[in-house]
């Protein structure tokens, strides 16, 4: 089977700061694959590997979101398709979806997997809108996939309620985010396989620009002097937590 | 009929029955049609239809109503929501679609977005209008920060909004299933052998220790409760520890539960959705023990501590006998 997975570049949520005069919140920049979609991206190695097919990494986005498809290659896709795209993050998933659906519905694709939503302005809405603009049928909330043949059996579960579906043919399957996150990462060997494995860029079939404007993000609360105590021993953490409970007469 | 194009909210029914959140999206849309001074139209999409007419009492004449059967398939696929919204839509030729912002609205919803060639916002949280403008926020980066968006005035737009943080109004003069009563329903009998201690009420105490899904067990259960007594505080919970039976629906903080603003609020072991944040986000202090870094809730922490609450708890509670 011929696979296209679907990763985005997305800005670090653990690393949001909030200022806590102006309420604004912001990262510190750095970039990763969305977590949803590396999990996307180990289902469907897995996927590829049972039915001896390829898989093919497919991004929209700057420059240097050809990094995230070159984590895919290093985990074991065999080769990516980059649509180059600045300012896609702030705007209308429709627009994004449309412009990779153009990418990939001439590529003989029999699968096409996606994140439920991504870490960052995650709106769970691209997956099912690539599917609009493709033609074909989507299953979400997908927890496991297995090939019998030609046919897929996916088992989905939906607000708790389990099932099973068999499909054929092109869909795409909106693989759900597990506690355990990906079984596959990037491997050393894998990094240097993917310098040799080919990055087809491609310019977006349409301009990123849409009626929405986006705000800045601020945050809900702040706090002008927050304490974070990480990696404290426990005892140690009780008891400055209770002195400072003690500070703001806050024990009874 | 007016050529104006107003707003539309495609309410949802399950086997006749209508769906809580709908009686949320009934608020939203009419209190946004009377903001932009549009005609609203109500439609109702699901299967046994007719069960829901009677859930539909008088409205006012303004109002347009609108419903469609659905032959629902199981298992579940989109293609029938898909297909009868889209036919309601072209109809009705709205400005605003409200559509479901639950497990099938997020299913249906983007398709049709694309279908129609109208923007889509989710996860809404509020609505307004300026300038002439829809503006609606949401929340960001996994619950850490919220942002406006603002479509343009001459453009229609799709939005579904968070469940729970709208105030469900009547539909005619049919009294709305509130989510209180779905928790309080759904809620499992809390297990005898651990009742939850008297301490102050949760409404009216200082101070509150908030225990949520992280509890896990018993175990869990009476370390919170101990904290509480040694800090005098009410016992609180989260909605996910609620449905799983370890503390009563009466504790439930957040959009359908209690709304509280104490002036210390501890939340052991939760999360930090906009759901739960909704009852708590005001209190004066508010400190979080949870074992992920990542956690939203310490994003308004003033006091955070990244750690397993199996073992801070009970170190805390000795600090504080101590
Ligand atoms: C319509 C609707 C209305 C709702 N209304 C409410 C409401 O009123 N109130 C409400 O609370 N929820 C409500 N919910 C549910 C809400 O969406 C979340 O499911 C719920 O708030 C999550 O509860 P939680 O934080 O306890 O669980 P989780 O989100 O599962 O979080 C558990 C946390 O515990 C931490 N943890 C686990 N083990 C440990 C450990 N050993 N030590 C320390 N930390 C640990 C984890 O890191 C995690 O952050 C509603 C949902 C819907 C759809
Ligand atoms: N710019 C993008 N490039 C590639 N895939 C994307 C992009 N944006 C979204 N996706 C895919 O669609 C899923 C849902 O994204 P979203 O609808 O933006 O929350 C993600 O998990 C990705 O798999």
């Amino acid at each position: 089977m011929k696979i296209a997975v679907f990763v985005k570049q997305v800005e670090d949520a653990r690393t949001v700061r909030i200022d806590s005069t102006t309420g604004k919140a912001s990262t510190t920049g750095d970039k990763v694959m969305s977590p949803g979609d590396a999990v996307a991206v180990s289902d469907a190695i897995d996927l590829g590997e049972a039915t001896g097919g390829e898989v093919v990494a497919v991004t929209l986005g700057p420059k240097e979101a050809r990094d995230v498809v070159v984590d895919a290659l290093a985990t074991g896709a065999a080769s990516g398709i980059h649509v180059v795209a600045e300012d896609a993050d702030q705007g209308d998933s429709r627009v994004v979806a449309n412009a990779l659906a153009a990418a990939v519905r001439d590529g003989g694709f029999d699968v096409f997997m996606t994140g439920p939503e991504t870490g960052d302005y995650g709106t769970g809405q691209v997956g099912r809108q690539l599917a609009e603009a493709l033609g074909i049928p989507h299953i979400a909330n997908v927890q496991k996939v297995e090939a019998d043949g030609a046919t897929l059996k996916v088992q989905r579960d939906l607000d708790g309620f389990p099932d099973e579906l068999e499909v054929s043919g092109p869909v795409v399957l909106i693989i759900a985010e597990n506690e355990e996150g990906p079984k596959r990462h990037p491997s050393l060997r894998g990094m240097m396989q993917a310098k040799r494995k080919p990055v087809e860029e491609v310019p977006a079939s349409e301009t990123m620009s849409t009626p929405l404007s986006w705000g800045a993000p601020t945050a809900q609360r702040t706090s002008a002097d927050q304490i974070m105590l990480k990696d404290v021993p426990a005892e140690e953490a009780a008891a400055q937590l209770a002195a400072w409970l003690r500070e703001h007469r806050l024990v009874g | 009929m007016s050529e104006e194009r107003g707003v539309l909210v495609l309410g949802e029914v399950f086997v006749g029955m209508l769906s809580p959140h709908t009686h949320e999206m009934f608020t939203a849309g009419r209190d946004l049609a009377a903001e932009l001074g549009v005609p609203f139209t109500f439609a109702y999409l699901g299967s046994e239809i007719e069960e829901a007419r009677n859930q539909v009492g008088e409205l006012d004449p303004a109002i347009q109503i609108v419903t469609r059967e659905l032959e629902e398939e199981e298992p579940y696929v989109w293609q029938a929501w898909l297909d009868a919204a889209d036919a309601v839509v072209r109809e009705t030729n709205p400005r605003v679609v409200i559509l479901p912002g639950t497990t099938i609205g997020a299913d249906y919803g983007p398709r049709l977005a694309t279908r129609l060639g109208y923007p889509m916002t989710t996860y809404v949280t509020s609505l307004g209008v300026e300038d002439g403008g829809v503006v609606v926020t949401r929340n960001i980066l996994g619950g850490r920060a919220q942002t406006s968006i603002r479509c343009e005035p001459e453009t229609p737009l799709i939005v579904s909004c968070e469940p729970g943080l709208f105030d469900p109004s009547p539909i005619g003069n049919i009294d709305a299933v509130t989510l209180q009563d779905v928790f309080a329903e759904l809620a499992p009998e809390t297990s005898g052998d651990a009742p939850v201690k008297a301490g102050p009420k949760l409404t009216d105490a200082d101070r509150v220790v908030s225990g949520g899904r992280g509890m896990k067990n018993e175990e869990g259960i009476r370390l919170i409760e101990e904290l509480a007594e040694a800090l005098d505080a009410a016992i609180g919970s989260s909605g996910a520890a609620v449905l799983q039976g370890m503390l009563p629906h009466d504790l439930q903080v957040g959009s359908s539960g209690v709304v509280i603003r104490p002036k210390l609020y501890l939340a052991v072991g939760i999360s930090g959705t906009p759901q739960h944040t909704w009852g708590m986000k005001d209190s004066q202090y508010i400190v979080a023990i949870n074992k992920d870094p990542n956690a939203p809730i310490f994003q308004m922490a003033d006091f955070g501590i990244v750690g397993d609450l199996f073992d801070i708890v009970p170190a805390l509670i000795a600090e504080l006998k101590g």
